[in-house]
């Protein structure tokens, strides 16, 4: 059982990237505010056990989590 | 042998003493450290000509060095385009060059030798010969080197002796920089001044080597003079030698006189040189595009200063002289020449370790960074001036090396351990590390570099941004409240503050080029670094970008662990003889010198179990056919 957090930081050209990663650490997933993954980072040993399908669902779930939580500049203009 | 003629040498020595390239090739031998990889071995012969220059090295190359250097004939050496190196790089005072001139070829290319590269040279055939090339060697020194100290045993030099120039004989060997012993010398008394003496750079003329060389110059009467190392073809050379009516007055030159802080030494720099070209060679076959001095203008001033900063190679042009405060300052002995823009911060360095030289004429600050080194290595022989009057190495040894704040590790158990940061290691750490390496071997890297080098080619210049953002989070400030570590992108290219060192970083700062020279304070607080295998928990296919360094690691750590072995062992340090063997043997166990030297601490240590041990593991790691015979021996001994 994996839990995911989400951390926000901002880089040198000043984007915000948001980063979902497991707790325990096995993936991480960061996004653009624009939504574009910019860095994925497994832990192959601890994935391993997981299996394919244990694998996809983990990515897709830590990849939705960082999209759907990533900053968004215009709702903060509004 | 070639059919070598003794050609003019005049346009050449004006070309180089007097339009600066003498200056120019010590630049762009420095600059090969500032190669990352640096060059396994030191830069040992040059070859001017007229457009490029070509570097000899005392061992092959592994790989080609980068652009602007050129492959040449051989994997010993390279060549490089006069114009291709920032004639403002400063000098590494951790790496020293001594240049002096050999010859002329044939095609009127000039021959130079950095003695720093060979350590122990022998020079044998003719002793008018050898004598009067020795004797141009030692003017040569001590007008390039103002700090520099020779000893010269009485058949070469017959004076006028000096704080510099010191007389060797046997019982009298003093602590110089520079050692010769001359041709007259026997055997026993020549071996005898040898194992006595403590010199960097030791010269032999003897017809029988009292010093184990490689490297050796064999000199005719008709001035012709072949280096060899005995594997590599022979380079010959017709040598510039003075007679002894100039070395004579030349050396009148350097009675010690009393300093005279404000004397601009710049004055100096026509008459020495002009001396050499006008009294050595009545050649009147001038090249019209080179300067030649008459012997008019080359007449010695009477009233001119008399210290002895006649040929001053490595003072600045007035543009480029830094201020008199910097070159007080410790010479930075950073991993390479661009750490020389941030100092480590005082609190690290003792005091001891800071330059020896007293801050007297501007010239003698203009070549701080390369004397310093000179007298024992910025950081290698503390104390400097006032400890050279000890005989005692183990003086110098006492003091314990300061070791600057580590930020990572490579030298056992891959870490980052950032001094001042605030975070704690994330899922990214193992990248977050590698970053941290690259940009301190590459340094002021763009995008693209650390794309190709990192990422394999496979990432986005967002990914870049990103996870070097990430990086400058880690790794916090240089000090509390101090700039960050990993300042913001400038003119398109990342920088890390010197002040962020590796382990490696240290250990090279550390151990000498020649290891054999260095303190053994500094070889004992270098493997101290060592804690493990290298670059422990990164396999070789990860991090691919790290061959190079690698091979270097290997090499340097293997060879400081064998030098500090044995002289532990020679200490009757048994024990400690053996960790450093096996901490040496974790970076290249195909090194049969380690085995011997750990599995003979073991035995006259008499520890069986340690001994039994060793031997296995050289069993199984060595394969028979590559086990040297005498190593063999070993392992039968207590069978």
């Amino acid at each position: 059982m994996h839990s995911i957090t989400v951390t926000q930081f901002k880089d040198d050209d000043d984007d915000v990237i948001t980063t979902a990663e497991t707790d325990p650490p096995a993936m991480s997933v960061s996004v653009r505010t624009t939504g574009e993954i910019v860095d994925v980072n497994a832990s192959v040993e601890r994935l391993r056990p997981l299996g394919a399908d244990g694998l996809k669902e983990l990515f897709v779930t830590c990849a939705q989590s960082a999209f759907a939580h990533r900053y968004d500049p215009l709702h903060d203009e509004g | 042998m070639t059919s070598s003629t003794a050609v003019s040498s005049a346009p050449v020595t004006s070309w180089w003493y007097g339009q600066g390239r003498a200056v120019d090739v010590a630049r762009r031998l420095e600059s090969l450290y500032a190669l990352s990889p640096a060059p396994a071995a030191p830069a040992g012969l040059i070859t001017a000509r007229r457009d490029e220059l070509t570097v000899t090295f005392v061992a092959g190359l592994k790989s080609p060095l980068p652009h602007p250097w050129r492959p040449a004939d051989s994997t010993n050496e390279a060549r490089i385009p006069w114009d291709a190196v920032d004639p403002s790089l400063e000098p590494d005072p951790d790496r020293p060059v001594y240049l002096v001139v050999l010859g002329t070829t044939d095609d009127g290319a000039l021959i130079g030798l950095n003695l720093a590269a060979f350590q122990r040279i022998r020079i044998d055939g003719d002793s008018a010969t050898t004598t009067a090339l020795v004797s141009r060697w030692v003017l040569e020194l001590l007008a390039t080197h103002p700090d520099i100290t020779i000893g010269v045993t009485h058949d070469v030099w017959r004076g006028p002796l000096t704080t510099r120039v010191q007389a060797v004989a046997v019982g009298r060997v003093p602590p110089v920089d520079v050692l010769v012993c001359g041709p007259d010398l026997t055997y026993t008394d020549r071996a005898q001044i040898v194992s006595n003496a403590a010199s960097k750079i030791m010269i032999d003329l003897g017809r029988d080597a009292a010093v184990d060389t490689k490297w050796t110059i064999s000199c005719s009467p008709d001035r012709l003079a072949h280096i060899s190392n005995g594997v590599t073809r022979p380079m010959t050379a017709t040598l510039i030698l003075p007679s002894p009516a100039t070395v004579e007055r030349c050396s009148d030159l350097l009675t010690d006189q009393p300093p005279a802080p404000d004397e601009p030494a710049a004055d100096d720099e026509a008459p020495l040189d002009a001396a050499f070209e006008a009294d050595e060679f009545d050649e009147t076959d001038t090249d019209p595009q080179l300067r030649v001095l008459t012997p008019t203008a080359a007449a010695l001033p009477d009233t001119g200063p008399p210290v002895p900063d006649g040929i001053d190679f490595f003072a600045p042009s007035p543009a480029s002289e830094p201020g008199d405060d910097e070159m007080s300052q410790f010479p930075d002995a950073g991993y390479d020449v661009d750490d020389s823009s941030a100092p480590i911060p005082d609190s690290v360095i003792p005091a001891a370790q800071a330059p020896a030289v007293p801050p007297v004429g501007d010239a003698e600050r203009a070549v701080a960074g390369t004397v310093g080194a000179l007298q024992g290595g910025a950081t290698a022989v503390p104390g400097g001036g006032a400890d050279r009057g000890d005989d005692n190495d183990a003086a110098a040894d006492d003091s314990t090396p300061q070791i600057a704040p580590i930020w990572n590790r490579i030298l056992g158990q891959v870490d980052l351990c950032p001094p001042n940061s605030a975070q704690q290691p994330g899922p990214r750490e193992k990248r977050l590390n590698e970053l941290t390496v690259f940009l301190q071997h590459n340094r002021f890297a763009d995008s693209a570099d650390i794309i190709r080098g990192v990422y394999g080619g496979a990432a986005s210049d967002k990914t870049v941004t990103q996870q070097v953002s990430m990086l400058r989070a880690r790794l916090g400030a240089v000090r509390v409240g101090g700039p960050k570590a990993l300042p913001p992108m400038r003119d398109g290219a990342y920088g890390l503050d010197s002040a962020v060192r590796s382990d490696w970083m240290e250990f090279e700062r550390l151990v000498e080029i020649l290891i054999d020279t260095t303190p053994t304070a500094n070889l004992a607080a270098a493997m101290n670094l060592v804690t493990g295998p290298p670059l422990g928990g990164v396999p070789p296919r990860e991090w691919a970008w790290t061959k190079d360094l690698r091979d270097e690691i290997r090499d340097r750590v293997a060879g400081a662990a064998v030098v500090l072995a044995r002289r532990h062992h020679s200490a009757k340090k048994f024990s400690a003889a053996i960790d450093i063997a096996r901490k040496g043997l974790w970076y290249d166990n195909a090194r049969q010198d380690l085995w011997q030297i750990g599995m003979q601490a073991a035995l006259d240590g008499h520890d069986k179990d340690m001994f039994k041990s060793l031997r296995s593991q050289y069993l199984s790691a060595v394969a028979g056919s590559d086990r040297d015979p005498a190593v063999l021996d070993l392992t039968k001994q207590a069978g």
